[in-house]
């Protein structure tokens, strides 16, 4: 799942001054479930712009800002607001921006990773959409997203306790858990063996990516 | 925007003369035609008493005549009124859901002018009408509740409970692991010095027990005793749980109303600290038991308690039994090395003096320092905080007694699903209001060593407070619950799990037909945590809906405060009696964990100088979690406005309990000594 | 007599070949473009070590490059060996510079995944890692012995040219203070077989579980197939040793040090002494080839342990 989380409300503030009319705009989908950008985020927010500045609001909540049909229900509002505050991920964000090239459209949250949600309130990040997965070979843990340095042929010598470097109180070392996984299968002898490097190319390295299906796509 | 729900003109507003008390304090004048003249308003009827249920009858059918459908009866406090109204009304056939209290003699007590009184009055009258033009009628249904009881372990809990709920009339099925019935007692009878006068009476006292329970437990009717058998899962609610047990020939599932946990403490032996490698000198407690009865035993030993972490009584216990019989040989040696020694049960202080007297000696220590002999004697240097002197002594042997929790993945609590539990090894989530025996789900109940116990006496006590407690929820077979739980809108549920992980007893679920989480009518305690979560806003409670929160919040806010139910109205009310006079606007709420962010910031954009949520004290939150909730989600709140150039001290939270009028005048005073007059910013 | 054919011929190489115990040390570039600092560096340590190693960015810290310094050595008459992290380079780079480095004269190269941006001055640059040190140390081997690119390509100018491949001695890292323990020993033999010559292991002081390391390493017949110098690190104060105790990824240091250096009426002059006495037992251990020095921000104690245990390299 898409894992965002609501920028500082000063930032918010700064990139949203001069309008006079916003239309605080929800998506029902990944930050309603990650409770970030849900209409209960969108009331929040937008009670508290009101509060703190002499901002209006119209608020709604569509259900996902990735597709352009539902953008169709709060065309009026659009149309009637001075910019665009949306709580969608970064891809909701864009589409709402090619949607409406005359209305400055506003991120209000930061989208981090994607990721898992391991209990209420809490989320981690485990994949990178690297575009060529690997996970079977390593266990079903990542190492791309869980080795702080990407490596495929870990760990690195920062290793300790089960805990990365980059983090030790936070970070688990993704290579702890591969082996300890990889031993737990009987399956250690696995990272006995090279892995090759990296075709990059498959990741943004190689370009923003699209992807199509031929027997649905353009009939 | 304080808008009414309908525009239908049904509200009846019943004032009640309190006994011709309150026209002295109110222009009742001026209310009934101020009220009366709402849009929403059918009538204004004045009733004498109406907590007397023929008045208020009266009262009631009077104002239907004018075509009243919802109501609002304006009296005295809810806790007086309480009862009384519920009764009243539905006798009248009114609808649960469509009437609702208001207390006008606490707000019209005091030093206050007429006019100032009658104006507040006027005030809160007009958003309880408003209240109620969003109220809902809220039916019942009706449970059978299965009356058979499965009780978990085979100690003297859990066969004290069987014993008991089979006197009650249920049917009890005791499952447990072992062949023999009589759990942590009949293992290590000697470790309970403390039930008679020295260790073989005490012994002997523990014996005589457990042969009457079985004796009792054999002509239990109704008792089915499973061995060999451990809990599997367990699934459903109180009144209908599956309880899926396994043995080593099979599964067998089990229909109950109530279950009892009564598993036993799960403890191990704590390890070294010390970091002297353990060796045949430096052993554990059950090992120093085996040695006592197999073996002779040194006669030169050394306890050690409290080494990790602080010890509970239960290791008192055992460390006073085997040190007494230690002392009992000739020429011993035998010191016991602690900080605290807990003696707060029956029979331990004697133990305790036994054992002095059989020459144990008890030594203080803030720093222990332990080493190997060349001799294979352990060398135990420290400084006796006491005496004051550098102490080193020489032993055969040490024996460490300090215990730490077990493996909870692997116990009881890692198979009930939503059963909260303690940091330590207790099975009971540490809220006052869960005490003796309840845990945070209904009908699931804790008892004996599972809940950190280990006194003989109070074992069987907690065996008969979880059979009463059972007895009590299950008794009356088919019950009539009111349709007020949590509802969850399925079209607007996201599926995010949130409530289903956050409801403090565990009473949500997802239900996979409706792709929707589900709440259950039984299980919910309705204090509204899940509604205040709900990042999609699908979850309402139908007695507080928001719309119905923020009527109550009303159009002049001024100092808006969020009162828990179970604590701060309680406190409020009985401040009021005491004759304190607090220009606040009291918003009744089932627990702080109701209020959400949408609720404080629409009182701040209504016109409130302050806005404070009050709530039972964290750790003692009738509803175990919501009064943290909400602390936490003011916290984020204020936070957030702080950094938007917003007085974030105009949002406060608080704790306080029902018996604490003192600490709400407090609160009060300290919010109305700092609000500035002034409009909203 | 039979000729030693050496893969490279490196002056690190022959001195390894020649069965001596191997001592070499550890250059930290200036952080500006300090010439004088880096004469009076190598001036420390020239005469008194097989070679030198010159660190790469070291802790994520901006320094001269270690290319250039190592060339500027080469020309004051010490052995360098470069190090290189996967940290900040792509594969184009990398190999751009083995081939630059290669023409400069450098001729060793150790191999190492690099510190995460985190710890250094520059906390915000974007990592690299296309490669980590395993895939690093086979390029590099791949480069001079079958004499192709990462892409495959052969190392030729055009098809019909000569192949003028780089050739270097090539080092790895191996960290026996890391976890998981049980696969370290496995994770240095995946360097061995993709080609790593010698390796220099991370600051030693905890000696039981070095001693236990070199254990795993002999029973898989490591030893044998590249050389193990081990890494000594000179204790300056007892802040350092703590902060090497609480702070740093990968290091033990037992508390007896942390003692030893608070007890001392000099604690300089007892960092030297237990350098000293870690090298006499560090060449008591069979497989240890010898000793890596890294004397951090302290090059110029080099020459007094190097003399002190009786290592100063003859001729």
């Amino acid at each position: 799942m898409i894992v965002a989380e609501r920028k500082p409300i000063e930032e918010i503030r700064q990139l949203t001054a001069g309008h006079g009319k916003l239309l605080v705009l929800g998506c029902g989908t990944c930050v309603t479930v990650c409770l970030a950008g849900g209409e209960r985020e969108v009331a929040v927010l937008a009670a508290a712009l009101r509060l703190c500045g002499s901002v209006k609001t119209t608020e709604s909540t569509i259900e996902r800002q990735c597709d352009a049909e539902f953008f169709d229900k709060v065309r009026k509002e659009v149309a009637s607001c001075d910019a665009i505050l949306s709580l969608a991920c970064g891809v909701g964000v864009q589409m709402a921006a090619s949607l409406f090239p005359d209305k400055p459209v506003y991120p209000a949250l930061n989208t981090k990773f994607m990721g898992t949600n391991d209990g209420a309130g809490e989320w981690s990040e485990n994949c990178l959409a690297c575009g060529d997965c690997k996970l079977g070979i390593y266990g079903g843990i990542c190492p791309v997203t869980r080795c702080s340095k990407s490596l495929s042929n870990g760990p690195c010598g920062g290793s300790a306790d089960g805990k990365c470097e980059v983090d030790p109180e936070k970070i688990e070392c993704g290579w702890q858990l591969i082996h300890d996984r990889l031993k737990a299968l009987g399956k250690l002898n696995t990272l006995s063996e090279i892995a090759p490097p990296r075709d990059w190319s498959k990741t943004h390295s190689g370009g923003p990516r699209k992807l199509s299906r031929e027997d649905v796509a353009g009939l | 925007m304080n808008k009414a729900g309908s525009s239908i003109r049904d509200v009846a507003v019943l004032i009640c003369e309190c006994d011709r008390k309150l026209p002295q304090r109110l222009d009742f004048a001026r209310l009934t035609k101020t009220i009366g003249g709402l849009d929403t308003v059918a009538a204004v009827t004045r009733c004498s008493q109406l907590c007397d249920p023929g008045k208020c009858g009266e009262a009631i059918r009077a104002a239907a005549k004018k075509g009243g459908k919802r109501f609002v009866a304006a009296g005295c406090s809810i806790q007086s009124m309480g009862t009384g109204l519920a009764e009243s009304f539905a006798h009248s056939r009114v609808p649960d859901g469509l009437w609702w209290p208001v207390n006008i003699k606490d707000q019209s007590a005091g030093k206050v002018t007429k006019p100032a009184a009658t104006a507040r009055v006027i005030d809160s009258l007009t958003s309880a009408v408003n209240r109620m033009t969003f109220a809902s009628p809220i039916g019942t249904t009706s449970r059978t509740l299965c009356q058979d009881v499965v009780v978990i372990g085979g100690g003297v809990t859990a066969m004290q409970a069987a014993i008991s709920l089979s006197a009650m009339g249920h049917r009890v099925s005791l499952v447990h692991s072992g062949s023999d019935l009589g759990g942590a007692a009949l293992a290590a009878p000697e470790l309970h010095g403390y039930m008679g006068d020295n260790p073989g009476d005490a012994e002997q006292q523990v014996h005589q027990s457990l042969v009457q329970l079985k004796e009792q437990l054999n002509a239990s009717p109704g008792v089915t005793v499973i061995s060999g058998s451990t809990l599997g899962c367990v699934e459903g609610e109180y009144g209908d749980f599956v309880v899926r047990t396994i043995s080593g020939g099979g599964q067998q599932l089990i229909r109950a109303g109530a279950i009892v946990l009564a598993c036993g403490p799960d403890f191990r032996p704590a390890g070294n600290p010390l970091g002297v490698p353990e060796s045949a000198s430096v052993i554990t407690m059950p090992q120093m038991l085996e040695m006592m009865r197999t073996g002779k035993p040194p006669k030169s030993v050394a306890i050690l308690m409290d080494l990790a972490d602080q010890q509970s009584r239960g290791v008192s216990a055992q460390v006073l039994s085997v040190a007494e019989r230690l002392a009992a040989q000739p020429a011993s040696q035998v010191v016991v090395f602690c900080q605290h020694v807990r003696v707060a049960a029956t029979g331990m202080e004697n133990l305790y003096r036994r054992a002095r007297a059989a020459g144990v000696r008890f030594t203080r220590y803030d720093v222990l320092a332990l080493s190997l002999s060349a001799n294979s004697k352990v060398a135990l240097s420290t400084e006796d905080r006491v005496v004051g002197a550098g102490l080193e002594e020489e032993f055969d042997l040490v024996v460490l007694a300090d215990l730490k929790p077990g493996n909870q993945a692997a116990s009881p609590a890692g198979l009930v699903p939503g059963l909260r539990t303690s940091r330590d090894a207790s099975l009971q989530y540490d809220n006052v209001w869960l005490l003796p025996v309840a845990t945070n789900r209904q009908g699931i109940f804790v008892a004996g060593g599972a809940r950190g116990g280990s006194d003989y006496r109070e074992a069987l006590t907690d065996g008969l407070a979880a059979a009463g407690q059972a007895h009590a929820l299950l008794s009356g077979r088919r019950v009539r619950i009111p349709a007020d739980a949590a509802v969850v809108d399925p079209e607007k549920c996201v599926m995010c799990l949130t409530c289903k992980r956050v409801c403090p007893h565990g009473a949500i679920s997802v239900d996979d037909e409706k792709k929707a989480a589900s709440v259950s009518t039984v299980a919910c305690r309705r204090c509204g945590t899940c509604a205040a979560e709900c990042p999609a806003l699908a979850i309402s409670l139908p007695r507080f809906t928001d719309s119905q929160v923020n009527a109550d919040v009303g159009a002049k806010p001024g100092i808006t405060i969020f009162a828990c139910e179970n604590s701060a109205l309680q406190a409020a009310e009985t401040a009021a009696g005491q004759g304190y006079q607090a220009e606040v606007r009291l918003v009744r709420v089932p627990c702080a964990g109701r209020v959400d962010p949408r609720h404080i910031l629409n009182a701040l954009e209504q016109g409130a100088a302050k806005v404070m949520v009050l709530g039972c004290h964290p750790e003692n939150c009738r509803y175990l979690t919501g009064s943290t909730r909400a602390s936490k989600r003011l916290q984020r709140l204020r936070d957030t406005l702080a950094k938007a150039g917003f007085d974030s001290n105009r949002i406060v939270f608080g704790g306080i309990a029902a018996l604490e009028p003192a600490r709400f005048r407090k609160y009060v005073h300290e919010i109305e000594s700092t609000v500035q007059t002034g409009t909203t910013p | 007599m039979s000729e030693i054919v050496y893969k490279v011929g490196s002056e690190l190489e022959k001195a390894f070949a020649s069965g001596r115990f191997v001592v070499t040390a550890e250059l930290g570039p200036p952080k500006s473009a300090d010439m004088d600092l880096i004469r009076k560096k190598a001036g420390q340590l020239k005469g008194w070590v097989e070679a030198v190693n010159v660190t790469d960015n070291q802790t994520a810290i901006v320094r001269v490059s270690s290319i250039a310094v190592a060339r500027l050595i080469l020309d004051m008459g010490l052995e360098p060996i470069i190090q290189m992290t996967c940290r900040d380079r792509n594969r184009l780079a990398m190999q751009a510079d083995i081939l630059g480095a290669y023409l400069l004269g450098i001729r060793n190269l150790v191999c190492l995944t690099g510190d995460h941006m985190c710890f250094g001055n520059h906390p915000s640059a974007r990592y690299v890692f296309d490669l980590d040190s395993v895939q690093l140390i086979q390029m590099v081997r791949n480069m001079r012995d079958k004499k192709i690119f990462a892409s495959g390509d052969e190392i030729k100018n055009s098809k019909k040219a000569e192949a003028k491949e780089p050739r270097m001695f090539i080092g790895g890292a191996a960290n026996p203070f890391a976890d998981p323990f049980d696969f370290r020993a496995v994770r240095l033999e995946k360097k061995i077989n993709a080609g790593v010559d010698f390796i220099q292991t991370q600051c030693i002081y905890d000696m039981d579980r070095f001693g236990k390391w070199m254990e795993q390493v002999r029973n898989r017949g490591l030893h044998e197939k590249c050389r193990i110098l081990a890494g000594v690190t000179p204790l300056k104060s007892v802040g350092m040793t703590i902060h090497m105790r609480d702070n740093v990824a990968g290091i033990i240091v037992p508390d007896y040090y942390v003692d030893r250096m608070t007890r001392a009426k000099d604690p300089k002059q007892e960092g030297v002494t237990i350098a000293v006495e870690q090298i006499q037992k560090l060449r008591e251990i069979p497989g240890v080839a010898g000793v890596h020095l890294m004397a951090i921000e302290w090059e110029e104690k080099v020459s007094e342990i190097v003399e002190k245990a009786g290592l100063k390299k003859t001729a």
